[in-house]
């Protein structure tokens, strides 16, 4: 740091730098949190679906 | 009325009654709010730990935090298709439906964690080692391993008979079960730029418990989750099945 230099030349690297490593580890992390997120909310609501159709069946379709 | 003899009979050639399935779903409904629950506090305690309450690698700085999705991603990449592969031979050998639909229900899950392992492990080996990927024995078998979670769900729809469909996906499950111990052994027999074991080996953990902690817990968290998907995908592949017979019965047909 010398004479003249501004803050915007030397501020503090953040937390979220990573290191320099940002670019690799936070989208690793958001994929995986996305990819998983989907997973679930995918089966769940699939699952959901089916169940309420078959549900509909059984009451509908009572000979 | 059946016979003595008869119901004998029946009880014979169908070993696993009918009560099997509704006995586990009904088990398995109870337990599901707990496995979502514990699978929401893992998930967080073991982003707190891989995130902020562990230290960067004196070698690899912070992208070591990688490690802490990609192992897990792999060990459940590894564990599920043993699991699906068990439950095909036991739907296989002894026409267990539910061992089936178990597999059935694994598979999507599998397939994304093994996506997962090797996007994150080319998201570490970029500035780690230089390179998005290298045909080494680890990285070879594993992306083997994807194509073969692939092949499974494909083959499930295949066929117009969803038995057909099932029983050839459970066949290709289990010709690639052979591909589990060459992944895990891979960078042993070979020589491979993937690092070799650190974490099970035969003289224990050869990592430090600042790092174990958060990948052990990502790991269990990892498991929980894929648990509850479980659950929940038999239970929807239940209530097809359930529509897939009474589409067979529609009214209109009885007789």
């Amino acid at each position: 740091m010398e004479n003249g230099d501004t803050a915007a030349m030397t501020t503090e690297p953040s937390y979220f730098d990573m290191g320099g490593y940002a670019a690799y580890i936070w989208p690793a992390y958001g994929v995986t949190f996305a990819a998983l997120a989907i997973l679930v909310f995918w089966t769940v609501r699939s699952t959901r679906a089916a169940e309420r159709k078959a549900a509909k069946l059984r009451r509908g379709g009572d000979t | 009325m059946t016979s003595d003899v008869e119901t004998r009979k029946m009880r014979t050639t169908r070993p696993l009654s009918l009560a099997n399935p509704a006995r586990f779903f009904r088990i398995a409904n109870r337990i599901l709010p707990w496995l979502s629950l514990a699978t929401a506090v893992l998930l967080a305690l073991g982003l707190y730990l891989s995130l902020v309450a562990s230290p960067p690698d004196y070698q690899q700085s912070e992208t070591v935090r990688i490690a802490y999705i990609h192992v897990p991603a792999a060990w459940m990449a590894l564990f599920v298709y043993v699991m699906m592969a068990v439950a095909s031979l036991v739907g296989l050998v002894w026409r267990h439906a539910l061992a089936m639909m178990a597999a059935r229900a694994a598979a999507p899950a599998g397939l994304v964690f093994t996506a997962l392992c090797l996007v994150t492990g080319s998201l570490w080996g970029e500035p780690m080692w230089g390179t998005w990927w290298e045909w080494d024995a680890r990285m070879t078998s594993v992306l083997v391993l994807f194509f073969f979670y692939l092949g499974y769900v494909a083959l499930i729809d295949a066929f117009d008979d969803p038995a057909r469909g099932q029983q050839s996906a459970s066949i290709l499950c289990l010709v690639g079960a052979v591909n589990v111990p060459i992944v895990k052994f891979s960078v042993d027999w070979f020589d491979t730029l993937h690092q070799g074991s650190t974490v099970i080996t035969l003289d224990g953990p050869k990592m430090d418990s600042s790092m174990l902690a958060p990948m052990l817990v990502m790991a269990m968290a990892f498991t929980m989750l894929f648990f509850v998907v479980l659950v929940w995908r038999m239970r929807g592949l239940r209530a097809q099945a359930r529509l897939a017979a009474a589409a067979l019965n529609a009214p209109g047909g009885e007789y």
